[in-house]
C-alpha cells in the first residue's frame, strides 16, 4: 500500500476514535520475503559431505532456479494473492505493509523488537526465513518454507510468536535441461503459497488454543 | 580486495574504449508497418553462492556478506546487457532475420515478466517477437565453480494479441576468472562474462530451434 492511502487510513482513524471497526484499520501487517535458498539432494548413499559433493552441481542449479522463480516480489506477490489477513486470523481492515528487501536471515530469532519504525499500535510482523528445496530417494521431491509470525500489539513486547515449516511435495522442479520451465517456475510458487497457508492454519490453531476461554 | 564502484565503472569505460563501442541505439517501438524483434534486458546480475561453511543467500556477494566472495558492483547492469543484446542480433538466429531488433534500454519487473498475457510493447506490428532476459544468476558452489546461468523467455505473436509460440528456458556457461579475485583481475573477469551472455544468448537460441521440451 502506498503510503499516502496509509496516511488517508490513519487520518480516519484519528478522526472518528468512537468507532471500533475503525480503530482496527490501525492493525499492521508487514510483510519480509525469504533472502535464503537452499538445495538439499540425497541419494542411495544419503547425505553428509559426500553426498553434498556428490550432488552439489544440481544443487546449486536449483537454487539458482529458486532465487528467480521466488525472488522478492514474487514471493510477496504470492502471499498478497491469498487473503492473507483471514489466512492467519487478523483483524479485519489490518494494513499489509511490503518490505521488498528481505531481512538478514541471521538477525531473524536475535532481534526481538519491531524491524519497521511503524508506531502503528496494533502491530503484527510475518518473515519468510527459509526456502528450501529437498529430494529424497524415499519422500520424493518437495519444497518447504518457513515462516514467522510476531504479534506486538501496541509496543515493541512480542505478545505471540510462532515460527514452523509448511511443505508440499513437487512433481515438475526441478526441470530438465533445455525443457520449457515455465510449469516448473508455476508449481513453485503454487507450493509456496500451499506451505504457507499449511503454515497459517497451524498458526491459527495455536493462536486460538493460546486464547483464555470466557 | 575490490573495494569501490568506481574502479569497475573505470574498468568498463575502458574496455568500452577500447572496442570502440558505445551505448547500443534503443528503441523502445511503437511502430505499426513492419515485423518487429524486442528484446528486453534483465535487472542486473542475482549471485547465489554455496561454500563449504556459508551459502544460499541471495546477492550474499554483492552485499559483502561474511564467507561470500565479492561480486563486483554493476558486473551485467542492465544497460550493459541491452548492449550485448543488441551486438549479438539474437533474431537471426531465432530464425526471424528480417525482423527489426528493437532493445529497450529497461528491464522489465518479474511481475510483468509473469503475468503478462499479450504483447508488453505497444506495438501493433503484425509479426511481433519478444525476447525477454528473465534473470542473470551468478551461480557458485564449491565442487564446480562458477556460472553465469540465464533465463530467457521467448514469445512469439505474429499478427495476434496472444502469443502463438512460447518457451522459456535456462542457457548457462562456466566461468573460470568470475568473481575477479585481485583488481587486476576484473578486465579479465568482466570481458569472460560478457562472453558467457553471449554464449548463453546463442545457447537459447540453439534449444529454440530444436526439439522442444515440454515440462514433465
Amino acid at each position: 500500500m502506498r503510503p499516502t492511502t496509509r496516511f488517508a487510513i490513519a487520518v480516519a482513524a484519528c478522526a472518528l476514535p468512537a468507532a471500533p471497526a475503525l480503530a482496527q484499520e490501525a492493525c499492521e501487517l508487514h510483510v519480509w520475503p525469504a533472502e535464503r535458498m537452499q538445495s538439499m539432494t540425497q541419494g542411495l548413499l544419503g547425505g553428509g559431505l559426500l553426498g553434498a559433493a556428490m550432488y552439489a552441481g544440481r544443487d546449486a542449479s536449483n537454487r539458482a532456479q529458486l532465487a528467480s522463480a521466488l525472488d522478492s516480489q514474487s514471493q510477496i506477490d504470492a502471499l498478497q494473492s491469498l487473503d492473507l489477513i483471514q489466512e492467519i486470523g487478523l483483524p479485519a481492515g489490518t494494513t499489509i505493509v511490503r518490505h521488498e528487501a528481505p531481512l538478514e536471515r541471521h538477525t531473524m530469532n536475535s532481534v526481538k523488537t519491531r524491524r519497521s519504525d511503524s508506531t502503528a499500535r496494533c502491530y503484527y510482523e510475518l518473515i519468510t526465513a527459509d526456502v528450501l528445496y529437498t529430494r529424497s530417494p524415499i519422500y520424493g521431491r518437495s519444497l518447504r518454507t518457513l515462516f514467522m509470525i510476531r504479534d506486538f500489539g501496541d509496543d515493541q513486547r512480542i505478545d505471540f510468536e510462532y515460527k514452523a515449516w509448511g511443505g508440499n511435495g513437487l512433481s515438475h522442479f526441478p526441470p530438465r535441461e533445455g525443457e520449457d520451465v515455465t510449469v516448473a517456475i508455476n508449481e513453485l510458487v503454487d507450493v509456496f503459497k500451499r506451505n504457507f497457508q499449511e503454515y497459517a492454519h497451524n498458526e491459527r490453531t495455536r493462536r486460538s488454543a493460546r486464547r483464555p476461554r470466557r | 580486495m575490490i573495494r569501490s564502484s568506481a574502479l569497475l565503472a573505470l574498468a568498463w569505460a575502458s574496455l568500452a574504449a577500447a572496442r570502440g563501442q558505445d551505448a547500443p541505439a534503443a528503441a523502445p517501438g511503437t511502430t505499426s508497418g513492419g515485423c518487429e524483434f524486442h528484446a528486453w534486458p534483465g535487472e542486473g546480475l542475482t549471485s547465489i553462492f554455496y561454500g563449504l561453511l556459508h551459502g544460499g543467500i541471495v546477492n550474499g556477494g554483492q552485499q559483502g556478506r561474511r564467507g561470500y566472495p565479492r561480486v563486483p558492483p554493476g558486473a551485467m547492469a542492465t544497460a550493459i546487457q541491452a548492449e550485448l543484446l543488441a551486438e549479438a542480433q539474437p533474431q537471426r538466429a531465432m530464425n526471424h532475420p528480417d525482423h527489426r531488433l528493437i532493445v529497450h534500454p529497461e528491464a522489465l519487473d518479474s511481475r510483468t515478466i509473469r503475468t503478462s498475457r499479450g504483447r508488453i510493447a505497444e506495438s501493433a506490428s503484425p509479426c511481433y517477437v519478444e525476447l525477454i532476459v528473465d534473470d542473470v544468476v551468478l551461480q557458485q558452489d564449491f565442487v564446480n565453480g562458477a556460472k553465469l546461468r540465464v533465463l530467457f523467455r521467448y514469445r512469439e505473436f505474429g499478427p495476434d494479441a496472444q502469443p502463438r509460440n512460447s518457451f522459456t528456458t535456462w542457457a548457462d556457461t562456466s566461468l573460470d576468472s568470475f568473481p575477479p579475485r585481485t583488481e587486476a583481475d576484473i578486465p579479465e573477469a568482466l570481458r569472460e562474462m560478457r562472453g558467457a551472455f553471449r554464449r548463453d544468448i546463442t545457447e537459447f537460441a540453439g534449444s529454440l530451434r530444436g526439439p522442444r521440451r515440454l515440462g514433465n
